[in-house]
C-alpha cells in the first residue's frame, strides 16, 4: 500500500485523537473551588484604586464593604480598572429594569423613559454603540466625541455634586459655566450646578419611612428646580447647558445662531434654512430661565413614547383613559384609542418630546393664535392653557 | 505485524471512533455522557457541561429565568418577550409569547415555573400577573391571585402544589394555594431581619424551609415553613457580617441542602453548605464556557444539575 494512504489514516487518528484530547481539556476547565475561589471577584476593596471611598453615590450599595465590587471587579493580573468594558449598558439595567423596584428607567419618570414599546418612543440610543460626537447640533470637536454614548456620558456612578449623579464633565469638557467679569468660565469642580425639584416618591413611602437601610430615599423630579444656583445662574440655565455640552447649537439665542458654526441654512448666515437645526427656525432662545426655555421645558432625558408625553390641555394617556362624556361612557375606551391620539406624527419623530407633536407650542401660544376658538374647558382663569402649567 | 494487519486495525479504530462520535452527535447524547464523566469526580463541585443557546435566528435575549418540567427546559427570555423551550441537549423545540399586555403576552416575563400537570407558570414583572400556559405553550389563564395581591411579581416556584413568589416593589413573599388563595406573606420592605428590598427569588428545601433572595440587602433569608425568619446567609462566616454578596439572584437547594446563590454582579454563583459555611464558587466572569456574565436565574433539578441564565453571553449553562 502506498504511503499516502498509510500518511492519510495517521492523520485521520490524530484528528480523532485530537477530538478525544479536546473533550478532555473540556472537561479539565473546572471552575474555582473553594482553595481557588472565583478569579477576578471580591475586590471590594477601594486601594485598588488608590482612593479612599468616601463615596455614599449608591446608597445602602455603596456602604457595603463591596461597594466598587458592585461594578468592578479585577483579575488577576489582567486590566486593573474596570471589567464592565462592553456592558455598561447592561450593568446598569441589572438594577435598572426593574428589578430593584424603584428607579425603573423603562417605566416613565421625571427623565422620561428608556421603554421602546410603545408608539411614538424616541430616546438616547445607550445601547447602539453611537458616538457622542452625533448628536444633532454639536459642531465643535471635542475629545469626549468618539466615546460612546452610555449611561455614564451623563452619569457619573461614583457619585457627583449634581442631583441624579449628573456629570460635572460632559463630553471631555466641564459643561457648567457661568460669567466672571463677562467672561463664561467653568465652574469649580464640585459645584452643585443641576438642582432638581426632587420630592419623595410616594409609590415608595414605605422605603423612604425606614432608617437602617443606610438613608435610602427613592424621590421623584419634576425637572429643574428654577432657582439661582452657583453664582446667581439659574439652574435651569446649567440643565440647558449640560444638554447644550454635545448639542452646542441648540444652546443659544433665538436666531444667533452659532457664530462659531456658520453652516449654510442658519439664519446667521443669511441664506435660507435648509440644514436640520430645528431650533433655529422656529423657536425661542434657550440659554433662558424663562419658562419654555430650557431644554427640559420641551425635552425628557432619557427618552419619550406615547404614554409620557401630553397634549396641550396637559393630558396623558393615562389622563384620558379616565375620560367620560355625559353619559358615562369612555371618551378613550381603550390604551390604544389614546396612545393613537397621544402620536406623534412628526418627520423627525418624536425627539424626546414632554408634549406631543407642537402641543408645547400651542400650549403657550394657542389662546392667541386660535382666539375664541379653544374650548373653555380647556383653559384655565387668565385664559391659558391648562397644559401650560407643566411647562419648565 | 503485517503491514495488512496494522491497516484493518487502524481502520477499524477509525470506524469505531467514528461510530462512537457519530453516535452522540446524532443521537444527542452528550449531555448524558459528560454527567457520566463527572459523575467519577465525586468532588462535590459541579462543572460545566453544556449550555443551552436560544433559536439561532432570536437567540436568547436577557434570559432571566430558568425551570425544568418533567424532561424540558424551560427560559424567560426576557428581552423577547418570550419563552424559550429546549431539551437537555439544548435544541430549542418550542418558544411562545410576545410583547403586549394581552394574553399569552408579556413585557417582563420573569419567574417561571411548572406544576405537576406540567402547565407553565410564567409572572410578568410589568403587567404584575402570572399567566399560566399548557406544555405546548397554549395560554390557559391566568393565575387567579384573588387578592388581587400581586404588584411586581418577580421569582417565582411552585413546590408541593404551592406557588411560592416574590413581589418585588412590595417587598414581599406571597405563597397561594395553586386555586389562588393567599396562604402566607413574608416580609414587607427594610433591611431588618425579616425584611426585604427587591427580593429577586424565592425557594424551597426539603423541610419545607423557605429560601428568598433580598438583593436590595445583598443577602439570602431563610424562613421556616410557616413564615418565621431563621437566618441570614450573606457570604460572611455567621450570617451577621458585611455581606460578600453583590446584587444576589437566583437562589436554589440541591438534594445535599447544600445552597446555591447567583452573584448577578461578581458573575457568579456561590455555594454554602446546610450551615450557611462556604462550600466553593462557580463562573466568574467572561464569555468562555464555564463562565458567567451577569447571570441571574437558578434551578437546580432532582438530578442536582444547576441551570443558570447567563444574560449577557445570551445563554443557559448547565453545570453539573
Ligand atoms: C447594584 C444595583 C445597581 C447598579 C448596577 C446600578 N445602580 Fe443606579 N441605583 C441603584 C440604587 C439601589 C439606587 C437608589 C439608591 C441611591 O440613590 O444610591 C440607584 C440610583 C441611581 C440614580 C439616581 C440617584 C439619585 O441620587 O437620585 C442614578 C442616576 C443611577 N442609579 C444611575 C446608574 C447608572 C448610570 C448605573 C450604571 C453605571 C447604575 N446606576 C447601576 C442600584 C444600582
Ligand atoms: C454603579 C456601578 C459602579 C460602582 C458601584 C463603582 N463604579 Fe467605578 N465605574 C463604573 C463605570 C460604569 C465606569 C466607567 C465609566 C466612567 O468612566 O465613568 C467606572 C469607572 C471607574 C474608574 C475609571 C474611570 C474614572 O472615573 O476615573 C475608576 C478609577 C473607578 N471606576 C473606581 C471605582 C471605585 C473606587 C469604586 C468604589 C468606591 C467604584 N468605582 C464603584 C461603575 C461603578
Ligand atoms: C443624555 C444624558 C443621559 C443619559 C445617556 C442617561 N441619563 Fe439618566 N438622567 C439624565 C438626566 C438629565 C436625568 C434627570 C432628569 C430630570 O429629572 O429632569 C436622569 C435621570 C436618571 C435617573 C432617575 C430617574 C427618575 O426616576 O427620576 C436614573 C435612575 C437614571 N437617569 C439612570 C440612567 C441609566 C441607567 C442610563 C443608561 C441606561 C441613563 N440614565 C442614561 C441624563 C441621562
Ligand atoms: C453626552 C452627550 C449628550 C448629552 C449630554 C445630551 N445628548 Fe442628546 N443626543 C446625543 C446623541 C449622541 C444623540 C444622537 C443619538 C441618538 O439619537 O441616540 C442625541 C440625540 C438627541 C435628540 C434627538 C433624538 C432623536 O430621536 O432624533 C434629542 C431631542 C436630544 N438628544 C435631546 C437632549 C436633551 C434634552 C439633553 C439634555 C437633557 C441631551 N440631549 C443631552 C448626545 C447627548
Ligand atoms: C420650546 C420647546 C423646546 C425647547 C426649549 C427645546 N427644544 Fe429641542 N425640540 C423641540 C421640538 C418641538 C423639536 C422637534 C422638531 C421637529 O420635529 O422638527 C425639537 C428637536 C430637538 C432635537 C432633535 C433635532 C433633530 O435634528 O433631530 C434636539 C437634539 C433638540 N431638540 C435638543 C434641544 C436642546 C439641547 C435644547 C436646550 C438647549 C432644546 N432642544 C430646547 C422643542 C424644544
Ligand atoms: C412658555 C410659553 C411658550 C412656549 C412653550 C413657546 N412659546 Fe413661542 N413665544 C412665547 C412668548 C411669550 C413669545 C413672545 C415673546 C418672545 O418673543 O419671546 C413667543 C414668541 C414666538 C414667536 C414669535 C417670535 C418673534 O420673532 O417675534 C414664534 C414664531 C414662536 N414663539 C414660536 C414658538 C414655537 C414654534 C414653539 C414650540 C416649539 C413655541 N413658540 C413655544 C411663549 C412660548
Amino acid at each position: 500500500m502506498s504511503k499516502v494512504k498509510l500518511g492519510f489514516s495517521a492523520l485521520f487518528m490524530l484528528l480523532l485523537l485530537s477530538m478525544f484530547s479536546a473533550v478532555a481539556f473540556a472537561e479539565d476547565g473546572v471552575p474555582p473551588t473553594s482553595t481557588n475561589p472565583g478569579p477576578g471577584i471580591h475586590v471590594g476593596d477601594i486601594d485598588n484604586f488608590g482612593k479612599q471611598s468616601t463615596h455614599r453615590t449608591h446608597g445602602n450599595f455603596q456602604n457595603n464593604t463591596n461597594s466598587c465590587a458592585n461594578c468592578h471587579s479585577t483579575h488577576n493580573g489582567e486590566d486593573e480598572m474596570l471589567l464592565m468594558k462592553d456592558g455598561e449598558y447592561e450593568l446598569c439595567m441589572s438594577c435598572h429594569d426593574g428589578t430593584m423596584g424603584f428607579y425603573d428607567v423603562t417605566a416613565p419618570s421625571g427623565a422620561g423613559t428608556f421603554d421602546d414599546s410603545h408608539l411614538s418612543s424616541s430616546m438616547h440610543n445607550v445601547d447602539s454603540d453611537l458616538t457622542v460626537g452625533s448628536a444633532p447640533g454639536k459642531f465643535a470637536s471635542k475629545s469626549g466625541d468618539t466615546a460612546e454614548l452610555e449611561c455614564s456620558s451623563c452619569h457619573n456612578p461614583h457619585g457627583s455634586a449634581n442631583d441624579r449623579l449628573l456629570n460635572e464633565t460632559v463630553a471631555g469638557k466641564v459643561f457648567a459655566t457661568s460669567s466672571v467679569g463677562g467672561v463664561p468660565t467653568p465652574v469649580p469642580t464640585g459645584t452643585k450646578t443641576i438642582t432638581l425639584e426632587l420630592t419623595d416618591d410616594p409609590a415608595f413611602v414605605e422605603i423612604n419611612a425606614l432608617t437602617g437601610t443606610g438613608g435610602l430615599k427613592i424621590t421623584k423630579s419634576n425637572g429643574p428646580k428654577g432657582l439661582a444656583g452657583y453664582n446667581t445662574v439659574n439652574d435651569k440655565i446649567y440643565y440647558s447647558q449640560f444638554c447644550g455640552a454635545c448639542h452646542d447649537d441648540y444652546f443659544a439665542k433665538r436666531n444667533v445662531g452659532s457664530s462659531t458654526n456658520p453652516i449654510p441654512g442658519k439664519p446667521s448666515t443669511g441664506s435660507p434654512i435648509t440644514a436640520t437645526h430645528t431650533h433655529d427656525t422656529y423657536t425661542h432662545t434657550t440659554n433662558s430661565a424663562s419658562q419654555g426655555r430650557s431644554c427640559a421645558a420641551c425635552h425628557y432625558a432619557h427618552g419619550t413614547d406615547a404614554t409620557t408625553m401630553r397634549d396641550a390641555a396637559g393630558r396623558t394617556v393615562t389622563d384620558l383613559l379616565q375620560l367620560k362624556d355625559a353619559e358615562g361612557n369612555a371618551l378613550f375606551p381603550t390604551q390604544e384609542k389614546a396612545e393613537k391620539y397621544m402620536t406623534d406624527i412628526s418627520e423627525k419623530g418624536s425627539s424626546l418630546k414632554k408634549f406631543t407633536n407642537m402641543a408645547v407650542c400651542f400650549a403657550c401660544h394657542g389662546p392667541n393664535i386660535a382666539k375664541g376658538q379653544i374650548d373653555p374647558q380647556f383653559l384655565n382663569g387668565s385664559n391659558q392653557m391648562l397644559g401650560r402649567q407643566f411647562i419648565k | 505485524m503485517k503491514k495488512r494487519n496494522v491497516y484493518l486495525l487502524m481502520s477499524s479504530i477509525v470506524a469505531l471512533s467514528v461510530a462512537f462520535f457519530a453516535a452522540i452527535y446524532f443521537f444527542n447524547l452528550e449531555s448524558k455522557i459528560k454527567p457520566i464523566v463527572a459523575k467519577v469526580d465525586q468532588g462535590g463541585t459541579p462543572v460545566f457541561t453544556n449550555a443551552l443557546y436560544g433559536d439561532f435566528n432570536q437567540p436568547l435575549s436577557k434570559p432571566m429565568d430558568v425551570t425544568k418540567i418533567d424532561e424540558l427546559i424551560y427560559v424567560s427570555d426576557t428581552s423577547n418577550k418570550q419563552v424559550q423551550v429546549f431539551d437537555q441537549s439544548g435544541t430549542p423545540v418550542l418558544k411562545f409569547g410576545k410583547e403586549g399586555t394581552k394574553e399569552g403576552e408579556f413585557k417582563f416575563p420573569y419567574g417561571i415555573a411548572g406544576d405537576k400537570e406540567g402547565n407553565i407558570y410564567v409572572a410578568d414583572l410589568y403587567n404584575a400577573n402570572i399567566s399560566i400556559f399548557d406544555s405546548k405553550g397554549k395560554f390557559i389563564k391566568y393565575f387567579d391571585d384573588k387578592e388581587k395581591a400581586l404588584k411586581s411579581p418577580g421569582g417565582l416556584r411552585i413546590f408541593k402544589n404551592k406557588l411560592y413568589v416574590t413581589d418585588i416593589k412590595a417587598n414581599k413573599v406571597y405563597v397561594f394555594n395553586l386555586d389562588g388563595k393567599k396562604v402566607m406573606e413574608i416580609g414587607g420592605p427594610g433591611a431588618d431581619e425579616g425584611k426585604f428590598i427587591a427580593p429577586n427569588a424565592v425557594t424551597v428545601d426539603d423541610d419545607d424551609q423557605i429560601y428568598v433572595t433580598d438583593s436590595g440587602n445583598n443577602r439570602v433569608e431563610i424562613f421556616d415553613k410557616d413564615g418565621k425568619f431563621i437566618k441570614i446567609i450573606n457570604g460572611s462566616e455567621d450570617g451577621k457580617g458585611a455581606s460578600t454578596f453583590l446584587n444576589p439572584r437566583g437562589v436554589a437547594v440541591d438534594s445535599k441542602g447544600n445552597v446555591y446563590v447567583v452573584n448577578n454582579l461578581a458573575h457568579n454563583i456561590s455555594a454554602f453548605d446546610k450551615d450557611g459555611k462556604p462550600l466553593f464558587e462557580l463562573g466568574g466572569m467572561g464569555t468562555e464556557n464555564d463562565k458567567l456574565y451577569l447571570p441571574n436565574g437558578l434551578f437546580i433539578d432532582d438530578r442536582d444539575t444547576l441551570f443558570v441564565t447567563d444574560t449577557i453571553n445570551q445563554r443557559v449553562s448547565v453545570f453539573y
